[in-house]
């Protein structure tokens, strides 16, 4: 009996125990570490938050160099263009040599799609928090999403054309079939909803660094612009020359420089990226992507001789027209936007603001340059831009960017205190962007002209011509040109090259041999600096659109880089990334790709 | 019960008062050493009779003097004998084939010959007689269908990866459940060799379902020693091991190296090339002199360490009439071969038994490791040796007085400079695990038990990173200029420690009875809790002044120190119960099940519970009257078994929930605002992943015992398998965007085959074991889309994680039409790669990539043989796989082209495509690559390899010796691991490790020396 009772008690404390461990609490479990969506968008200041991670989307990605560094993704695109290339010698978006796989293409397809479902779900959710919302703030808060959103899809109509269009959280449908909504479509509906929130915004940004009424109205011209919409652009555009208190900072350099974005005179800038000044984690890697190597940049995005060249002289007048041009030293009485935007051989450039050296992609050792007593004395240090593999010589074509190069810090010796922002848009591009509708739409000459000479005014350069403004064509060029150099290394310049002439400029400046600077060598000439000893031929000029097209004896006379491969019926938009191909059956891929 | 016992008896009375004519011969069976043997069958030889003998060992039969009795059993040879008085004394001699053994199995322990399901047993005697720096690898080629795959040779981290009977899942964990003497464990390899006294491996549906959620790949049981009544010892077990690396690529001479980069670069089509003629002329016409010339043997400069490695171990155990124990220790330290690149672990086990009562048992278990690890700040090791391995040779390493050359490229990231010089990270796991258990027996043959199991490790690591300087030479002034400091940039401190807290609660309850002597049934039932929780906290300061000394409290850096930490936790609870029931040891059944919980699984959709089940069935027909006929086969038996599984570890402790992600933050009028954002989508209707396996297996004795041999076949079913669907990018979650579902299925059917000969002939005593195995997966459903994962894919008629790759054929030779097919993706020529236009579009797009063999091992087979002879024994064990395909890329066959440093090509780059060699086994150099180095088949290597895994020769002091010094046992041995490998795998690789893309730790080849001694 003894052992029957301590066997009845056993039963009981198992059960006990059993029990204790059992009750329903044991398995609900919640995250320790992590709010989650039932949570959230629920007061002023989680919406605040969540269209800080739209900003965020929008500005802290990066396609170059790695995924982890601050540089605007912005940067690299016009790499992709006739003006620009990037280190790698093929399989980029440049070459024409790549496919659907290309990680660049991948990356962009994913970011601009970020901010879509980041603004999308703050659109969403946010009713939730409207009853504990001031209205002002809450329809700011809406308007500014909504931007970021257009400007997005800018993006992604730009490089893929019709493109799945989600303006809501992406449901099961959008994600088991979708499909590419038709760019106009798309065109329209973000049009009238910019218009629409710029009226819950005022002209002048509430922060700096946010979107405003000018930027919501300028996404939509941009948009318009995409869609050859002349007159929506005309509208829009000429509402901002007329309404806003934007104008044109007398200075253009300024417009890449710290001090001068912080000034901002004239509210030239619209809408721009920005770093944090106390804050050592946060910077540019723009100036080390670009710099020299003897500043210790890692040149791996490059200017084109095509850029270089597109530069009229002081006269206006290009440099195979101009009698101000001499080839030994193709930096005399060139546009002064140009020195602020490349670097050539015989440009003077500051290294670390207290000595200076001379660029020259051949010379096998420094020129170094006294800015007080302007001697010049060839140092023995190496020079890194001819010598090291991945320098421009042997691996650019010979010339380096100097926007966004500009404003070196003092200490800096890797370039990580760079803190210049990235210029989104700027009142600039709406002058020209109204100067281009008015030109296509048919506007007298004289019109278009009194846009596009106030930039040119600006930038030291005299007004259009008279015999350019009787000639249909050229004056046509003109703008394309104005454009494409006042704007070089921001950005937007493969928008418009792939829409002129419905991409027959593309396909004539985007094929064949990357050609770059002159491979002779040079000697110091007292008084006038670097000479070229035996420069090379002055291109030849394409009749119609007016840029130097053909450079004779270019495989002995200058740098070269890869043939580049361009079909106008492929190469105009970018191929759909081939990993959302293989996820649904629904989307279709560009043609040819 | 007493009443249930009272009927029973009642019962077997009128059986046996109806067989009353006869005498009642009574008896006792005992084993030799004279425990009594219970379930033995007693039969009179002539009329057929039966009796079995119960658990004091104790018969009665009816029959007559001088009949013969024929008394056997499971493990025994049976014995006949004359009836000549009516108690009969009988003494069973144990056979050798150790069916009497006990094998442990999922919560309880089986004898072998009654086992139903698909065990295969490992004894730590057999783990130990090679050095082994962890378990896991101890188990490869151990036990057929237990694949474990080594893919790397460094110091704490040279474990195997372990899979039971193929992939059981394509995004869920594949790896078996580990238990170590009752509890869940973190790794096999916290566990010392030395304290093993046997592993079950856990293999099919019958042994596992216990476990419930967590037994889809299968479970490892380990169980240590523990002391013994009365019988105390100590013994010591030391060895010390050499180790070098097994394979290395050799990088092309300096010349060699500028003359191939310059005919890549001059393939592109550039006439600037990256070396001057003069250089190369120079480099041609001097010897180096590690100043104006350079040959540097990166690999050498940055193996500076002993690679050593020594393990002392003492085991002290005993016990007296109440309480035993097992006491261990044990000091591991292993070098790496890398500076700077080292682990050690200290194990202290206790194991204690205490006898309260007669019917109350206490055990405890209590388990110390700490295990530390050393490895350079500046970069991983792989990446250390993998630059190591591709760096030019022309390049700077290191200068007559020590100071870094100016090697790698921008970087200048100098591999020696990294290893040496870039600060030592320490990380520290200590770990303590204790188990508690009461084991009451209130009445005979009912055993309960309640255990609780604590494990809470605290890995630790500080990193204190620093910078070196980098200097070049100056051939004009003869000396070394500055070129900046490298390595961990702005020297940081960063402090790391993980938390994790494991709570295991057992209790259950076995009762075991038979039924009219010969249905023999036990019943078990119980619960088991497991609650886990980790919490992790991180901290970094930069701009060390003082990085030698990185706790002093001086910093200087306009980074900001940072500081993160994070937590998270998740249960489980299962209920259990099984039933065994034999009839006579001859035909066995068994069943199982377990209702699990998981908090992984949304609660609202009812997804959190599940049951898991199943049954198994064994005859043992070598017991049956027709096999009398052929004595060849001392035992066979037939197993059966089929049930289901589930899998809840997907990796996610929350899927049910979207969270929001924080610190997406921006700057606004230059202050820094927080932001938040989604990110992901929540999945509530995740589930178990569940598979069911059916398992047929036969067990063979034969030739006196001295044959064994065991064959299965199994199919194992996985449904309701998670794929990470894809989300579309268009979803918005920028990467991982991943959608798990419950949608997938696959199977894998295998096959295994072991077979173990024992014998002596004269002083030569030998056995050979062979094992082979097989296991074929097929996907069947993966939710119609493919999962890709970079070159592989799993596709449903294809074996999960399967190759896509363009298919090749040879080179391009000068004259051919480059232009066809269609490739937009580069300048084709003479010399590079032929992609064959799979589905003759004219075009060379990813349409034709095609789906080509995979990595998993396949006919896997080990031979294991022992011999001894006198005081000597000699034992060789060889590993191999038929049948594997491996991939190469990156810089294992791609010249000149590293990210950021100066990579030489491998000395296989000699013999790339020229006009002048046309059948070269590499295309043609090409900067950039041009697209010959995409996935495609030229790179996909055979991947069968035979390996001589061990060869370990001992020596036995002989008895009288050993006698006269007090010592049971006194063994000396040398052994050397991986000695031979023959393989057609590409030179300078080793075979075993995976898709290598030169980014790797080499496997050792290792030379030991060591004894066990016993007193």
């Amino acid at each position: 009996m003894k052992y029957i009772n301590k066997f009845r008690l056993l039963p009981i404390w198992t059960i006990l125990l059993v029990s204790l461990i059992s009750c329903n609490k044991f398995l609900d479990k919640q995250p320790l570490s992590e709010i989650t969506s039932e949570d959230f968008y629920e007061t002023a200041a989680q919406l605040n938050q969540a269209l800080t991670g739209a900003y965020n989307a929008y500005g802290a990605r990066t396609v170059s160099p790695g995924l982890n560094n601050p540089t605007p993704y912005y940067s690299k695109m016009d790499l992709y263009t006739e003006i620009g290339l990037e280190r790698s010698l093929n399989g980029t978006i440049g070459s024409g040599a790549y496919n659907s796989t290309n990680a660049t293409v991948v990356e962009l397809w994913r970011i601009f799609y970020q901010v879509v479902q980041r603004t999308n779900s703050l659109l969403f959710y946010m009713p939730k928090a409207q009853s504990v919302t001031a209205p002002a703030e809450y329809a700011r808060i809406a308007a500014e999403a909504k931007i970021l959103r257009a400007l997005a899809y800018w993006h992604l109509i730009t490089y893929f054309g019709d493109v799945p269009f989600l303006t809501a959280p992406a449901t099961n449908e959008d994600l088991t079939t979708p499909k590419r909504v038709a760019k106009k479509d798309i065109i329209n509906f973000l049009i009238a909803d910019l218009e629409s929130a710029s009226t819950s915004l005022a002209w002048l940004p509430s922060d700096f660094g946010r979107v405003s009424r000018g930027v919501a109205l300028g996404a939509a011209a941009r948009l318009a612009m995409l869609d050859k919409r002349y007159p929506d652009v005309i509208r829009l555009t000429d509402n901002i020359i007329a309404n806003s208190p934007y104008g044109l900072n007398p200075s253009f350099q300024n417009l890449f420089r710290k001090a001068g974005q912080t000034a901002n005179v004239n509210n030239e800038i619209m809408f721009i990226y920005p770093f944090g000044d106390a804050d050592g984690g946060s910077f540019n890697y723009l100036n080390l992507v670009q710099g020299s190597r003897n500043q210790g940049g890692q040149s791996s995005h490059f200017p084109t001789q095509f850029l270089v060249d597109l530069f009229e002289c002081t006269d206006g007048r290009s440099i195979d027209q101009s009698p101000l041009y001499n080839p030994a030293q193709p930096s005399k009485n060139r546009d002064p936007r140009m020195k602020h935007t490349v670097i050539i051989s015989g440009d003077t450039v500051v290294v670390q603001g207290f000595t200076s050296n001379v660029y020259s992609a051949t010379n096998r050792l420094v020129h170094t340059f006294n800015t007080t007593s302007s001697a010049v004395t060839l140092s023995t240090i190496n020079n890194q831009d001819s010598a090291n593999i991945f320098g421009p010589r042997l691996n650019g074509c010979g010339n380096l960017w100097r926007k966004y190069t500009n404003d070196r810090d003092i200490n800096g010796t890797a370039g990580n205190l760079y803190k210049v922002g990235w210029v989104y848009m700027r009142f600039a591009e709406i002058l020209l962007l109204n100067a281009e509708a008015k030109l296509e739409s048919g506007a007298p000459a004289s019109d278009v002209a009194t846009q596009v000479n106030k930039v040119r005014a600006r930038a030291g350069m005299p007004n259009i011509s008279s015999a350019v403004l009787a000639n249909a064509n050229s004056l046509k060029q003109l703008v394309r040109r104005e454009k494409t150099v006042e704007f070089a290394n921001e950005g937007i310049h493969m928008a418009d090259m792939r829409r002129w002439d419905d991409g027959a400029y593309a396909a004539k400046v985007m094929t064949g041999l990357v050609v770059g600077a002159d491979l002779s060598s040079s000697t110091f000439v007292t008084g006038q600096g670097l000479v070229i000893t035996n420069p090379a031929p002055i291109p030849l000029f394409d009749a119609i659109y007016q840029v130097p097209i053909s450079y004779p004896n270019a495989a002995t006379t200058r740098l070269t880089r890869e043939t580049r491969l361009f079909n106008i019926n492929q190469h105009l938009l970018c191929p759909i990334p081939q990993g959302e191909l293989d996820k649904v059956k629904t989307l279709t891929q560009n043609p040819n790709w | 019960m007493t009443k249930l016992s009272v009927m029973l008896l009642l019962l077997f009375t009128s059986v046996q008062i109806s067989l009353a004519q006869q005498l009642k011969i009574t008896g006792k069976v005992t084993d030799a050493a004279g425990n009594p043997v219970d379930g033995a069958t007693v039969q009179v030889k002539s009329n057929k009779t039966n009796a079995v003998t119960n658990l004091q060992g104790v018969f009665s039969i009816k029959a007559n003097k001088g009949e013969t009795l024929v008394i056997g059993n499971i493990g025994f040879a049976s014995k006949e004998i004359i009836i000549k008085n009516d108690f009969v004394e009988v003494q069973l001699v144990q056979e050798t084939n150790n069916l009497q053994d006990v094998v442990v199995v999922g919560y309880g322990t089986q004898k072998k010959g009654k086992i139903s399901a698909s065990i295969a047993t490992v004894t730590g005697d057999q783990l130990i007689r090679r050095p082994l720096a962890n378990v896991s690898m101890g188990l490869q080629g151990m036990a057929s269908g237990v694949t474990v795959r080594q893919g790397s040779g460094q110091p704490g981290a040279d474990q195997g990866t372990i899979n039971i009977r193929g992939i059981g899942s394509i995004n869920s964990s594949s790896a078996p459940l580990i238990i170590v003497d009752g509890a869940e464990a973190a790794s096999l390899n916290d566990i010392d060799p030395n304290v093993i006294e046997n592993i079950s491996i856990l293999k099919d549906a019958s042994s596992t379902a216990v476990y419930g959620a967590r037994a889809t790949n299968g479970v490892i049981v380990v169980t240590t020693k523990r002391g013994q009544k009365g019988k105390t010892s100590i013994s010591f077990n030391s060895f010390v091991t050499a180790q070098r690396p097994t394979n290395m690529p050799t990088t092309l001479s300096p010349v060699d190296n500028m003359i191939l980069q310059n005919e890549s670069r001059a393939a592109t089509g550039s006439t600037i090339l990256p070396f001057s003629q003069t250089e190369i002329d120079l480099y041609k016409s001097t010897p180096a002199n590690n100043f104006t010339v350079f040959n540097t043997d990166w690999q050498d400069l940055i193996f500076q360490n002993s690679g050593l490695m020594q393990n002392h171990n003492i085991v002290v155990s005993g016990g007296g009439e109440k309480s035993t124990f097992m006491a261990s220790g044990t000091y591991l330290n292993q070098q790496g071969l890398l500076t700077n690149n080292q682990f050690t672990r200290y194990d202290l086990r206790i194991n204690g038994d205490i006898e309260v009562t007669k019917r109350i048992k206490f055990s405890s278990n209590i388990f110390y490791t700490k295990s530390t690890n050393y490895v350079p700040s500046g970069a991983s090791t792989t990446e250390i040796i993998q630059r190591a391995i591709t760096m030019s040779r022309q390049w700077a390493g290191k200068f007559e007085d020590g100071k870094y050359g100016n090697a790698g490229q921008s970087n200048n990231v100098n591999p020696i400079g990294l290893a040496e010089s870039s600060g030592v990270t320490k990380t520290e796991t200590p770990t303590l695990s204790m188990r508690f258990a009461l084991k009451v027996e209130p009445i005979k043959n009912l055993f309960l038990e309640a255990a609780y199991n604590n494990r809470a490790s605290y890995t630790q690591s500080v990193r204190p990173g620093r910078t070196y300087s980098v200097y070049t030479p100056n051939p004009a002034s003869s000396s070394l200029n500055y070129v900046g400091e490298f390595g961990v940039i702005d020297s940081a401190l960063t402090y790391t420690n993980n938390r994790v807290n494991v709570n295991q609660y057992y209790a259950s309850g076995d009762y075991s009875f038979k039924i009219a002597k010969v249905h023999n049934i036990k019943v078990q039932a119980g619960m088991q809790a497991i609650d886990n929780y980790s919490e992790s906290v991180s901290a970094t300061r930069f701009g060390l002044q003082y990085p030698d000394r990185p706790y002093f409290g001086f910093a200087t850096s306009a980074t900001q120190p940072q500081v993160g930490g994070s937590a998270t936790t998740n249960s489980l609870l299962g209920y259990f119960g099984r039933i065994n029931y034999d009839f006579q040891n001859k035909y066995i059944f068994e069943l199982n099940g377990r209702y699990d919980g998981s908090s992984r699984f949304g609660a609202t959709q009812g997804k959190q519970r599940q049951l898991f089940s199943s049954a198994s069935a064994a005859w043992v027909f070598s017991r049956e009257n027709f096999m009398k006929a052929i004595p060849v086969i001392n035992f066979a038996k037939l197993r059966l078994s089929y049930g289901s599984l589930g899998n809840q570890e997907i990796g996610d402790n929350f899927p049910f929930v979207a969270s929001i992600s924080n610190n997406i933050d921006y700057y606004f009028n230059n202050i820094l605002t927080r932001g938040n954002s989604l990110a992901n989508l929540p999945n509530y209707d995740l589930s178990w992943e569940r598979s069911t396996q059916a398992n047929i297996g036969l067990d063979l004795t034969l030739l006196k015992n001295k044959l064994n041999i065991t064959f299965d076949y199994y199919e194992k079913k996985v449904t309701n398998m998670i794929i990470d669907f894809p989300l579309l990018d268009i979803a918005g979650f920028a990467t991982n965007s991943l959608v798990p579902t419950n949608i997938g299925s696959m199977i894998n059917k295998g096959w295994e085959f072991s077979a173990t000969y024992k014998n002596k002939v004269g002083k030569l005593g030998y056995s050979i074991t062979a094992n082979l195995s097989d296991v074929k997966n097929m996907v069947n459903e993966t939710g119609g889309r493919d999962v890709v994962n970079g070159i592989l894919l799993s596709r449903a008629g294809h074996s999960v994680n399967s190759y896509r790759l363009y298919r090749t054929n040879g080179l391009y030779q000068v004259g051919e039409n480059y232009n066809s097919p269609v490739n937009g993706t580069r300048f084709t020529g003479a010399g590079d790669i032929k992609y064959v236009d799979v589905n003759g579009s004219g075009v060379l797009n990813d349409t034709d990539r095609v789906i080509m063999g995979n990595n998993f091992p396949r006919y896997e087979f080990s031979t294991d043989i022992s011999l001894n002879y006198g005081s000597f024994d000699l034992n060789v064990f060889v590993y191999g796989v038929a049948k594997r395909d491996n991939y190469i890329s990156g810089l294992g066959v791609q010249p000149f082209n590293a990210p950021n440093w100066f990579a030489s090509g491998l000395t296989t780059a000699l013999d790339r495509w020229t006009p002048n060699n046309p059948g070269a086994a590499y295309p043609r150099l090409y900067d950039g690559g041009n697209g010959n180095y995409i996935g495609s088949d030229f790179w996909l290597r055979n991947g069968a390899f035979l390996r001589i895994r061990h060869i370990t020769l001992g020596y036995n002091l002989a008895k009288k010796w050993m006698d006269k010094i007090k010592l049971q046992q006194c063994r000396f041995y040398v052994s050397v691991v991986n000695p031979f490998t023959f393989s057609n795998y590409e030179p300078g690789f080793d075979p075993e490790i995976s898709n290598t893309n030169g980014a790797f730790y080499p496997i050792m080849r290792t030379t030991t020396i060591g004894f066990n001694v016993k007193f």
